[in-house]
């Protein structure tokens, strides 16, 4: 009955290489931490699995692999085992879009892109942390998770100044060096 | 929401965080000790840990330490952002550091903290670093939060508590008050894992687990998530305890209704897995199914379908309603879901649609990759067992999937499929080899073409009109490249070898080839010329048609084995080479891998391959093969107490002893010495609450007098799914003849409970035993396999005076092709002559074996046999040759108790 509350092994979001840019790999108490080269070798299989066969709806290495494409970003669900549930991961990766969307919303678009999902990484990282728990299914309304994580505090312009800070000091660094 | 200008510069291209090196951001962790604390920059510092982390950067104990003591000066920013953020990394690192343990005290402030933000994330880090020194101390904190009603903090709790259960389990059972009133609080969330910490709290009590389902099915759940928890702990119920109790059954039921899709697919999912399901049950479940089927999301689609596929291994009928509505999925724009459609309906296809179906299927072929293609190619073979009067289509369709662009492992097992087919089904040979032809016309694969080269030079000539295949193949000497015509030449002249009106057109034919750029062309060419003008029918025979007999990867196994072991002193024996060919797996749908297969060895009774094609005349035999001496040989002389037994002579095939899905599982091999007989049991404990010890079997023979025990050796420890095999070895003088009688065995063991939540053994165990099926040592334990070239010249060669001639009749054995096998089986010697294909629904049949003894004494064998008036007995002379009388009468005692 273990995979019947650790429903979710792991939330892997990539970018159109293949590359990772955040992964989160669930093993409950108990279990072997799963090796990185293990999550490697699984992120390249689900890439190349659903880049060449446009399938987001996958049975990979005996889990299940619910996925979704969004402008320059891959994100998927795995879950556990075959017995996984795929609507209550669908109710996952629905949660986990919406959250990224509003996170990465600009006065342009609300796509969720490579550029602005790594520049809203911190607060990207805070809403996956209260979606799953460890593997465990731990919110899915999305208001409940913007209310315990709001959009509009001080995380995000703080962390956008931050972002300008890091940039002229980076500038500064290699005038340095010419 | 405020707005947030995006700011234009050089540096836009370049990606945030992409070039992070390690280094650097360890030392910017000063940030964290400078006061006052500036909690953007911070915030940055922290953003860039959490990346390096996810990305893959490996972080020494000691940098994750510093990294983490750095953090804990943290606590004293009052900055609430910044704080979530502080709780993300300790939680991150705190499984990595060491004395993580420092952060306690100031945890357990935060616990009662008036902030719910402060309260959640210091439970959600304490519950990675307690140990049970510490959780009494703090045990307070947890159940007041469990059942606090802000759902952040519960639900924290909750869920801590789950994973705490695992590490402290008597402490978090001491909450299941608290976790029981959590029930109600008014987040579904937080009824799901209250429900699910309960469950598993009284998860050892199947009365207490009987008893909160049932109260909780009475006292409605509101949260969905609960909803389908508790469907899958009422399965549990159903499955452990056989109640008669309807009210577990009623409730998944009731489920099928439910408004929410996800608990009606986990009900409707549940009863397809029912042991003992009614039809009304069954046909409620596949209604919502087929509602699922149509609806516009593709999770939905999958999940139903895929629950479908899986039900219709089991149930097919059940499956039949919704055959129209997966004919719609085949076309679905997820390849997933279609290809699950298209298996689906290959299983619960009837002799009528089978048509309609390969034609819809063969449309939407070019819209999947050669991956589904395969497992289509796979299901389209299993089809053709079930419909062999429809193997004209199934072939054409395979045909079509040959020809069309794919990769050579598509192409393979296309072909590997149409030779089950032709194997299986004779009458589809004609066409399959026809079609094989046009194939070869245009193939991109030399090994492709030099494989079906192979089946056309053996069957072609056995057709209505062989004649017509020799253009096809006389191509191929004109037109492809060296490896091709040398296998076009060996086709070739098999045909003027096996159909006389072609000899002299076949000796025009080779001439031509003597003027061939490539050595093994011009030589094949040569030396079948010289043959077909010496008229030397026996030697041609010998180079042409004596195949093989054992797979050709399992030759190079053994001979690369043969080298290793560097012992010369006898011959390579071409008889101890394992005919069991490799299973193909299935990309798609294959099953999650069983533990107790795991290290186990492959059973020979289990393994069903897609044959190659120099393999096809043995595909009769697979299950009856031993496994090759040298695999086992190698292990039991690495025993003490067998190494002086002296030369392994044989191992047998695997014995069931035990049904597969029973408590434990034993099989047994019966390896062979001159004058001992080891027994080797692979047991496996399928119960994961017991480890067994001291594990062995007792044997009681039949007849004592025949053998003497020798030696046995138990197994010390046998935990949950991990196969190991323990041994009782007698002794027997050959003098005195063989020993055969059979056994009653019992399986004796020492039972430990295990708490699956700390794995610890309950002391000091009970002793049991388990009884097991019989085993008998039988003729064919000293025999083996014998290959020779031409049996017909051979049995010639051996005196009439020797041999031996007996009648008997097969009683029950309906039909001829059901003897071949029997007798084969019986004997476990080798089919010689082709002798073991035979005619379907002939009367008579002419079956020849060859085989050695232990010692390698050559045994011949004929078995003619013919139905008897009634149709119900087959009536068999079975006349046996060998130099040793006293041999003869031996292989002839197989029959005789029957």
């Amino acid at each position: 009955m273990d995979e019947t509350v650790y429903q979710i092994k792991a939330i892997i979001v990539l970018d159109n290489n293949g590359k990772r840019l955040c992964s989160c790999f669930y093993d409950p108490p108990g279990t072997p931490i799963t090796p990185l080269t293990e999550k490697d070798k699984f992120e390249k299989l689900i890439f190349e699995k659903c880049k060449t066969s446009n399938c987001e709806l996958e049975i990979i290495d005996n889990k299940v692999v619910i996925g979704s494409k969004q402008s320059d970003v891959w994100i998927f669900v795995v879950g556990n085992s075959l017995n996984s549930n795929e609507l209550a991961l669908l109710d996952v990766l629905n949660t986990l879009i919406s959250l990224f969307k509003k996170a990465c919303a600009t006065d342009e678009s609300i796509m969720i892109t490579k550029k602005t999902f790594l520049e809203n990484y911190a607060l990207i990282r805070l809403y996956i942390d209260e979606i799953v728990s460890d593997g465990i299914i731990f919110e899915v309304d999305e208001e409940t998770i913007l209310n315990r994580v709001p959009i509009a505090d001080n995380a995000a312009q703080s962390l956008n100044e931050a972002i300008e800070m890091a940039k002229e000091k980076a500038k500064g660094f290699g005038f340095g060096f010419l | 929401m405020a707005s947030r200008v995006q700011k234009k510069d050089d540096d836009e291209s370049d990606f945030l965080f992409e070039n992070l090196d390690k280094g650097q951001v360890i030392q910017e962790k000063r940030a964290f000790n400078e006061s006052p604390i500036h909690p953007r920059k911070c915030s940055l510092v922290i953003s860039q840990f959490l990346y390096l982390l996810s990305r893959g950067d490996s972080f020494t104990k000691t940098e994750a330490t510093d990294i983490f003591f750095a953090a804990t000066k943290l606590f004293q920013s009052k900055d609430i952002p910044l704080r979530r953020l502080m709780y993300l990394l300790l939680k991150e690192l705190s499984t990595i550091s060491q004395d993580a343990i420092i952060v306690i005290s100031s945890l357990t402030k935060d616990m009662s903290h008036k902030i719910e933000l402060y309260r959640a994330n210091a439970i959600r880090i304490l519950c990675k670093i307690t140990d049970s020194s510490i959780l009494p101390q703090i045990e307070r904190y947890f159940k007041q939060s469990i059942v606090e009603k802000d759902p952040h903090v519960s639900s924290a709790a909750l869920v801590s508590s789950i994973h705490l259960l695992k590490v402290c389990p008597e402490i978090v059972k001491r909450w299941a008050n608290e976790v029981q009133e959590a029930i109600s609080n008014k987040s579904n969330m937080v009824q799901y894992h209250a429900l699910a910490l309960l469950h598993r709290i009284k998860q050892h009590d199947r009365l207490a687990v009987s008893k909160l389902v049932s109260n909780l099915i009475k006292n409605s759940l509101r949260s969905p998530y609960a909803q389908s928890y508790l469907i899958r702990c009422c399965v549990e119920v159903i499955e452990e305890t056989n109640t008669e109790d309807r009210i577990f059954r009623e409730y998944i039921e009731s489920c099928l209704r439910s408004k929410n899709e996800m608990v009606a697919y986990e009900a409707a999912r549940s009863i397809c897995t029912f042991k003992n399901v009614s039809n009304k049950e069954i046909n409620s479940a596949v209604g919502v199914l087929q509602n699922f089927l149509n609806s516009t999301k593709p999770t939905l689609r999958f999940a139903a379908v895929r629950t479908l596929n899986k039900l219709a291994q089991t149930n097919p009928t059940a499956v039949i309603p919704c055959n129209l509505d997966m004919e719609n999925l085949i076309t679905d724009t997820n390849r997933s879901i279609a290809t699950l459609a298209i298996t689906t309906l290959l299983k619960v296809g009837n002799e009528s649609n089978v048509e309609r179906l390969i034609k819809q299927i063969a449309n939407f072929l070019g819209d999947i990759n050669d991956e589904f293609k395969i497992v289509v190619v796979d299901a389209i073979t299993s089809l053709s067992q079930k419909f062999p009067k429809k193997y004209k289509h199934l072939i054409i369709f395979l045909n079509k999937i040959l020809r069309d662009e794919g990769t050579l492992q598509l192409k393979q097992a296309t072909l590997d499929a149409i030779l089950t087919v032709v194997n299986n089904i004779p009458e589809s040979k004609e066409i399959a080899l026809t079609e094989l032809c046009d194939y070869i016309e245009d193939c991109d694969f030399p090994d492709l073409s030099v494989q079906i080269l192979h089946l056309i030079g053996q069957e072609g000539p056995l057709t209505s009109s062989p004649a017509q295949y020799m253009r096809y193949i006389y191509n191929r000497v004109l037109l492809d490249g060296g490896i091709i015509r040398a296998a076009a030449v060996t086709s070739i002249a098999k045909f003027g070898l096996l159909y006389e009106p072609m000899k002299e057109k076949v000796v025009i034919l080779l001439q031509r080839c003597l003027l061939d750029e490539d050595d093994e062309v011009r030589d094949r060419a040569t030396l079948y010329l010289k043959l077909f003008k010496e008229n030397d029918v026996r030697y041609l025979n010998k180079v042409l048609m004596d195949d093989v007999p054992v797979p050709l990867n399992n030759l190079q196994k053994s001979l690369e084995l043969y080298l290793h072991q560097g012992d010369f002193s006898e011959p390579f024996d071409i008889a101890s080479v394992s005919t069991v060919v490799e299973t193909y797996q299935s990309p798609l749908l294959g099953d999650g891998k069983s533990p107790f297969s795991t290290g186990a060895s492959k059973k020979g009774d289990s393994v069903t391959g897609t044959p190659k094609s120099n393999n096809a005349s043995n595909n009769n035999n697979n299950n009856e093969e031993s496994s090759g001496p040298e695999s086992f040989a190698t292990k039991l002389s690495q025993i003490p107490q067998f190494s002086t037994f002296g030369k392994l002579l044989k191992s047998s095939e695997y014995i069931e002893l035990t049904e597969t899905e029973t408590e434990y599982v034993v099989n047994c091999v019966k390896h062979i010495y001159r004058e001992h007989i080891v027994f080797q049991f692979n047991c496996t404990n399928t119960l994961n609450e017991q480890q067994l010890s001291n594990v062995s079997v007792k044997m009681v023979p039949s007849d004592p007098k025949l053998l003497k025990y020798e030696c046995s050796i138990p197994i010390d420890v046998l935990p949950y799914g991990e196969p190991q095999q323990c041994y009782v070895a007698i002794r027997y003088i050959p003098a005195n003849g063989y020993p055969l009688c059979s056994f009653s065995n019992a399986l004796k063991f020492k039972v430990k409970e295990v708490d699956p939540s700390t794995g610890e053994l309950d002391e000091p165990g009970y002793d049991d035993q388990y009884s097991l099926e019989r085993l008998e040592i039988v003729p064919k334990d000293f025999l083996n396999r014998a290959f020779v070239g031409n049996f017909s010249e051979e049995w010639k060669k051996m005196s009439e005076d020797t041999q031996l001639v007996q009648t008997f009749s097969l009683v029950g054995v309906k039909s001829i092709d059901e003897a071949v096998k029997q007798i084969i089986k019986t004997l476990g010697m080798a089919p010689a002559e082709k002798s073991e294909v035979v005619t379907p629904k002939s009367a008579k049949h002419i079956l020849y074996l060859t085989g050695k003894s232990l010692n390698n004494q050559l045994i011949y064998v004929r078995a003619r046999m013919k139905l008897d008036q009634s149709q119900t007995n087959t009536d068999v002379e079975l006349t046996i040759k060998s130099d040793d009388e006293s041999l003869n009468d031996f292989v002839i005692s197989a029959f005789i108790e029957k």
